[in-house]
């Protein structure tokens, strides 16, 4: 992106949130009256002021703290956001819990094991973070927002909405800078990272960023700022000093000395290690999955390659010379050195440093691992591993305790774990914060989304690799894998899975649960065959009709013409756009659109949400829609008459498909 | 991130026990603090390129390259024997380098199971018709030393004519015994290398089951092998070796303090970011089962 084209998204994305700012309230409950356009934030629940008062003081801020009583505070600055974070009010410890099932956040006194009390949100909350004076900032995924709220005098009466403010969609990491003047933001879906004021959650400037961000840590000096990504070999560097917020990165794709076939993803969760000088962070410690796109995989029948696919690994950033420690990845031995599909963690979603140990929680094999630290690659250097219940999103440590909690989403239970030498490793308590399922999730649903993100299931694959290895959150991966049919890319399934058949890239079937099962084979698992396992399957594909789409943006008003602008284009038979994706959804049939000389059909595709899942065609060789556009002309409708501002709102309407 | 662990003997004497109980496979690691300042570092060069498949006029191999004869005449006799233990019972190993590929890593590798006239340890002879000059290394582990252990190391060409060696490298330095005699450590220096190259951790072990080393082996042998990992700015590595009860065993002949006769895992991480002090290095052990191929 050009300095000029940066900046211009930059004020867009700025203008946006800015005007957001005043706008009505749509979801958070109760009711708040209309923030002052003196701040940045909409006040939430807070007492109406006079006129009067307005006239001649300036505007109380609404996100300041409404009363003096004492409530919990976090012990160590914990900047960094997760799904659970810890706070001490007086001798008790508090874990404040973001439900994204539930739609609320749960307070929890850790030593007597009780649910406290249940703050609904206005969506479903990604993560939060506990400030200083005890306030909690939540990301709202659903609701593309960000809210702070204040624990009420005593913690078993929740926390009362203070103010919230409009992020770019699918707000998700957050992070405070020491002095909490500033408030960091990832937006997955949105591919942005967003600063705001830190008293007020007024907007001050976005950052373009690649795919699907999630993690973000800010160095002491406030210098740089470090985000992880769930798709796309790379972790980004922003530069905060600099005027337009440079964007360097840390290149992933180096393995065993080369550039290779493999792909690094799953950048789920960013730990600084901290050595003896907090001030200077030499390394940052990035979980994450690396996989062979190509390997073995030309004689088989699978996805990538039938062995050793996925290895999970820990990549150390040297954070002075903004490269990985080592200068490459090592995945020699792979899965089977990280202990198999039955132990490996391919699936990392949270992690937390206690001292030299990084606790990393794993979905699928349902873990939660110790690991050095300190070790080339934390990753294979475990030193134990703790049993929680299904689905760990988030860990907290309280290191001077020796204790650190989990939050497992699908099961609804906060773990306590004794991190003494010698202790159990089984969670020293286990805290169930709903026996309920939650609404929009029916028990063959749940059974499916812990399928979905099963590692070690030999039905579904030979090698570990779980629906959610290539399908992350739902979605896709990004890489192209090479089959017996050539390079297919991974497809997106949330928000998909109701356009109905045919399935796969061939349209070879037209019964989901034919196309599961076949799935399944082809990663090199034994599919489904007993009765049992067709209701693991029929619960498999329910998940995936259910599981949460993207979560699209308010476009504002010159998005909007601009997107209107490319509607029409996309509808014009001259373009032809909407003969075979009528109203960007599919014609379900199929055309020869590669024109190979073996003139293979490829079924049509949905094109919903197809703006978040570069690089496009079947075989990935689009790196960015406008390449499409100008790519496909003649094969795939007709665009080479279009203006480049044409092509700019064809374009902008299909990212806002 | 300054100090590092190793486990005392004692340690791990006691967790042997447990060992040998399959129930009990999963043995925590022992971690013991040692300081960076506590290894002992000597300045060395980089390492001697060996040139290779250098033929004379009638492709006859000639490997001494005639710049190298210049180098003062060492005499072979002052230098270790070709065998496991040497006339005072110290560990020593004697490779003779591949006549065609004496720079090759692959070329040596293979010879521990190989037996062939290249391989160590072997008996040499010396006279007018033993053949062509050879690259020989020698390494000499003194571990039960009165003064203290002592490693030392030497490249040369040795002519099987003269029995003479032509030094490329040699250097002696005390050396540091780790969990409790298991491994001797210390550090190369090499002023004319990259900041990358310029630290280098070697470790001295009985031979593994399997291990593998960041920067690779210098020898494996029946009874010891020399690994390396890196240790300057930028760089880090990762030592892993599963050593079994008969590796010990032979170990404790040359060590001065017998150890526990069991199955045991080592592993040594080095790190070093760039902004750091200096490099991290963490070193544990645990007991494992090693199951009989």
């Amino acid at each position: 992106m050009s300095p000029r084209s940066r900046l211009a998204w930059i004020a867009a994305l700025v203008a946006a949130f800015a005007g957001a700012c005043t706008s009505a309230p749509r979801a958070a409950a109760p009711k708040p009256p209309r923030a002052s356009a003196a701040h940045g934030a909409r006040a939430l629940g807070a007492a109406a002021t006079s006129p009067a008062q307005s006239d001649t003081r300036p505007l109380p801020n609404p996100c300041a703290r409404r009363h003096s009583d004492a409530v919990a505070l976090p012990e160590s600055p914990v900047r960094q956001s997760s799904t659970i974070a810890l706070a001490r009010l007086a001798d008790r410890t508090i874990a404040y819990v973001a439900d994204a099932d539930r739609r609320a956040l749960h307070t929890v006194d850790v030593d007597s094991r009780a649910v406290l009390a249940t703050t609904p949100l206005g969506g479903a909350p990604s993560q939060l973070v506990v400030l200083a004076d005890g306030r909690v900032v939540v990301s709202l995924r659903d609701a593309n927002r960000i809210t702070l709220l204040e624990p009420a005098p005593a913690p078993e009466q929740g926390l009362a909405p203070l103010c919230e403010a409009r992020t770019p969609s699918e707000p998700i990491g957050l992070f405070v800078t020491p002095n909490e003047s500033t408030l960091f933001v990832t937006s997955g879906w949105g591919h942005a990272l967003t600063a705001f004021a830190g008293d007020t959650l007024e907007p001050r400037y976005a950052v373009a960023l690649p795919r699907e961000p999630r993690a973000v840590y800010v160095e002491p000096s406030g210098r740089r700022a470090f985000v992880s990504h769930a798709v796309g070999d790379q972790i980004s560097i922003v530069d905060l000093e600099d005027p337009l917020h440079a964007r360097r990165s840390v290149d992933l794709r180096r393995h065993n000395g080369e550039n290779s076939s493999r792909h690094t993803g799953q950048g789920f969760v960013l730990s600084a290690l901290v050595g003896t000088n907090p001030e200077h962070v030499t390394r940052l410690l990035a979980p994450m999955v690396s996989v062979d796109q190509d390997a073995g995989s030309i004689s088989t029948e699978t996805y990538g390659s039938r062995f050793l696919a996925a290895a999970p690994l820990v990549a150390v950033v040297d954070t002075t010379s903004e490269s990985l420690l080592g200068r490459h990845l090592s995945v020699l031995g792979g899965l089977e050195r990280a202990g198999g599909p039955e132990k490996a963690c391919t699936l990392p979603r949270a992690a937390a440093l206690a001292g030299d140990r990084l606790l990393l929680g794993c979905l699928g094999v349902d873990a939660v691992l110790e690991l050095d630290a300190r070790a080339r690659d934390p990753m294979h250097f475990e030193r134990r591993r703790f049993r929680v219940p299904a689905g760990p999103m988030g860990i907290a440590a309280e290191p001077g305790r020796e204790r650190a909690v989990v939050w497992s989403q699908f099961a609804a239970t906060v773990s306590v774990l004794d991190l003494h030498e010698g202790a159990a490793t089984k969670p020293a308590a286990e805290i169930v914060v709903s026996k309920e399922l939650p609404p929009g999730l029916g028990s063959v649903e749940a059974r499916g989304r812990i399928l979905f993100h099963a590692t070690n299931d030999p039905r579904i694959s030979g090698d570990g690799r779980a629906c959610a290895s290539c399908h992350i959150d739902g979605r896709e991966d990004g890489i192209t894998w090479q089959t017996p049919e050539g390079r297919h890319q991974t497809i997106m399934l949330a928000g998909r899975m109701n356009e109905g058949a045919p399935f796969g890239w061939r349209g070879e079937t037209i019964a989901l649960r034919h196309h599961v099962g076949r799935t399944m084979k082809r990663l090199a698992g034994r599919g489904v065959f007993s009765g049992a396992d067709f209701a693991d399957l029929d619960a498999l594909i329910a998940y995936l009709k259910v599981m949460p789409a993207p979560v699209r943006v308010e476009p504002d008003e010159a998005r909007r013409v601009l997107v209107a602008r490319g509607r029409e284009l996309f509808d014009d038979p001259r373009q032809g756009c909407a003969t075979c994706h009528p109203g960007g959804g599919t014609d379900r049939s199929a055309y020869d659109v590669a024109r190979s000389p073996y003139h293979i059909p490829f079924d049509t595709p949905s094109l919903r949400f197809v703006g978040g899942t570069a690089p496009y065609f079947h075989d990935g060789r689009y790196a960015t829609l406008g390449d499409l556009l100008r790519g496909v002309d003649g094969t795939m409708g007709h665009t080479g008459s279009l203006s480049d501002d044409e092509l700019r709102a064809l374009e902008a309407y299909l990212e806002d498909l | 991130m300054k100090t590092s662990h190793v486990f005392p003997a004692l340690a791990l004497a006691c967790s042997l026990g447990s060992a040998v109980n399959p129930a009990k496979a999963e043995v925590p690691y022992r971690f013991e603090e040692l300081r960076l300042a506590e290894i002992p570092s000597i300045e060395a060069e980089p390492d001697v390129a060996w040139v290779t498949e250098q033929f004379d006029t009638i492709g006859a191999p000639n490997p001494l390259p005639d710049s190298e004869r210049s180098r003062p005449a060492a005499d072979w006799s002052g230098l270790p024997r070709p065998r496991l233990t040497n006339e005072h019972g110290h560990a020593a190993v004697v490779r003779i380098r591949n006549l065609y590929h004496p720079d090759s890593h692959q070329a040596h590798q293979w010879l521990r199971y190989l037996q062939s006239d290249d391989a160590s340890p072997i008996a040499m002879a010396c006279g007018p018709d033993t053949g062509e000059p050879r690259g020989v290394d020698t390494y000499l582990l003194e571990a039960s030393r009165p003064e203290g252990p002592r490693y030392t190391v030497v490249e040369a060409w040795l002519d099987g004519k003269t029995c003479k060696g032509l030094a490329l490298r040699r250097y002696q330095t005390t050396v540091k015994p780790l969990a409790g005699g298991l491994a001797y450590t210390y550090r190369t220096h090499c002023a004319r290398c990259s900041p990358a190259q310029s630290e280098t951790l070697h470790v001295v072990i009985p031979t593994a089951m399997s291990s593998s080393a960041t920067g690779g082996f210098r020898y494996w042998t029946y009874l010891m092998e020399h690994l390396e990992l890196p240790l300057g700015p930028g760089t880090s590595g990762s030592l892993r070796a599963r050593i079994e009860e008969g590796s010990i065993r032979s170990w404790n002949r040359v060590v001065p303090r017998a150890l526990p006769v069991a199955d045991v895992e080592l592993r040594i991480e080095t790190s070093f970011a760039v902004g750091e002090d200096e490099p991290t290095i963490v070193l544990a052990t645990r007991a494992v089962n090693i199951l009989p191929l």
